[in-house]
């Protein structure tokens, strides 16, 4: 594969920003290496290019993903577009029921988490950016018990909104497919008014 | 190659977020051909999505965002002290990171403050905000400080210097209406365990209507348990 391949290069640099997003705590050159299969000298030089545009952050030897990256995430269009319309309603929804509200978009099989808003006793293992297979049932923290996600489906966009209740509260989910209802008429007439 | 993929994607930055092939080989000065084939790669890998509108930021480079380990780290530390300073203050608030000649918002809450443009992701100028004289007066980072005051003539730069030492002395940076008018800021930095600036933490309300004295104690407490929160985060 020829070096400034556009392919290869991208390749190498998105296995690079998968394995470093795996693993918060970040590692060396030569780990990132090992773990991404590409050769020490490669990821060595993708780096120090990635590192001077700040897409990842060097402490020490421990690189990690940077804020370049955060910067360019805000803008995405369709978390950005969805969390408008959503997060009044989650907010509503979250004083209504005492639960954590998330909310989720869908990417091929997964889910990825764009925003929550948390209950008193919040559930912190769980964050934004977080990757779960849509078909496989969540594990919880302790008592905690998850509601079946209702689907948001409107203007292009396909995500979800789940409940994550205390054990010891009654769990009413009733007002979730309402909410899911308003989130899609706000997406259909870009309705932000809840939050200007 | 990696020049060419970062000026694409930061080309839909600049051009608020969405922008045709053509717009991006116009900014980015690569032939149309080549623009349109880098697009169509990341489009494919999910960094860029197409809309009816043009070519948006995608799905994967939010996942990343949310990942990137400076915000991550100063949003798990600073929830409950921005809840704290909200309370106290009910203003508009950021914690920022210097970036370049800016600083970037990671985290903003919304008060009484509006319009104005605040949100995570957005930039403001280091050298007259309260947030980026608050980095500024601590950070020991001479290539951050001259990225920072690189447009300032001597005059400024002297006038400058002699506000940082009174940031120094008392750990708070104020912008009175410098930056966007009728809205002052108050700031104060959030040190590592080595009292390096990781970042900075503001208020900022209406001239006319927010008491600029009560917020600089406020502020500083709430710099101070940020710092408190990070090292106990690192260890």
């Amino acid at each position: 594969m020829a070096v400034d391949d556009p392919v290869g290069v991208l390749d190498r640099i998105t296995v690079i920003f998968e394995v470093l997003g795996e693993d918060d705590r970040g590692m060396g050159v030569s780990e990132l290496a090992q773990r991404t299969g590409l050769p020490k000298s490669t990821v060595s030089r993708l780096v120090s290019g990635l590192v001077d545009r700040r897409y990842l952050e060097r402490d020490g030897s421990t690189i990690r993903l940077g804020v370049r990256l955060f910067e360019l995430g805000q803008l995405a269009e369709a978390p950005q577009r969805l969390r408008r319309a959503a997060l009044p309603m989650m907010s509503a929804l979250r004083t209504e029921t005492g639960a954590t509200v998330e909310l989720a978009i869908r990417d091929g099989a997964d889910m990825v988490l764009i925003a929550m808003v948390r209950d008193r006793a919040p559930d912190v293992s769980r964050r934004i950016g977080d990757r779960t297979p849509a078909l496989e049932r969540r594990d919880t923290p302790g008592p905690s018990r998850v509601t079946r996600p209702v689907r948001v489906f409107s203007a292009g966009i396909d995500a979800a909104i789940t409940l994550v209740f205390p054990g010891d509260v009654d769990v009413n989910a009733a007002p979730l497919e309402a909410a899911a209802r308003a989130i899609e008429r706000g997406l259909e007439c870009g309705d932000y008014s809840g939050l200007t | 190659m990696l020049d060419r993929i970062i000026a694409i994607v930061e080309a839909v930055r600049e051009c608020g977020g969405c922008a045709s092939v053509t717009e991006l080989a116009l900014a980015t000065g690569i032939p149309k051909s080549t623009a349109s084939r880098t697009v169509a790669e990341l489009v494919r890998r999910g960094y860029l999505e197409r809309t009816e509108a043009g070519v948006v930021i995608g799905l994967r480079l939010f996942e990343l965002g949310a990942r990137a380990s400076t915000p991550r780290r100063l949003g798990a530390a600073a929830l409950p002290v921005l809840a704290e300073l909200f309370n106290a203050t009910g203003e508009h608030l950021n914690v920022a990171v210097q970036d370049g000649r800016d600083m970037l918002s990671v985290i903003s809450v919304r008060g009484r403050l509006r319009p104005a443009p605040s949100r995570a992701g957005v930039r403001v100028p280091a050298v007259t905000t309260a947030l980026g004289k608050a980095f500024l007066a601590f950070t020991s980072d001479e290539s951050a400080a001259r990225a920072i005051t690189g447009g300032l003539d001597s005059m400024g730069r002297n006038q400058l210097e002699r506000e940082l030492e009174h940031v120094r002395s008392c750990a708070v940076a104020i912008d009175r209406c410098r930056t966007f008018p009728g809205v002052v800021g108050v700031a104060s930095p959030v040190l590592s365990p080595q009292l390096a600036p990781v970042a900075a933490i503001s208020v900022a309300g209406p001239v006319r209507e927010m008491d600029t004295e009560r917020m600089i104690p406020l502020v500083r407490h709430a710099a101070l348990a940020l710092t408190r929160r990070l090292a106990l985060q690192a260890v």
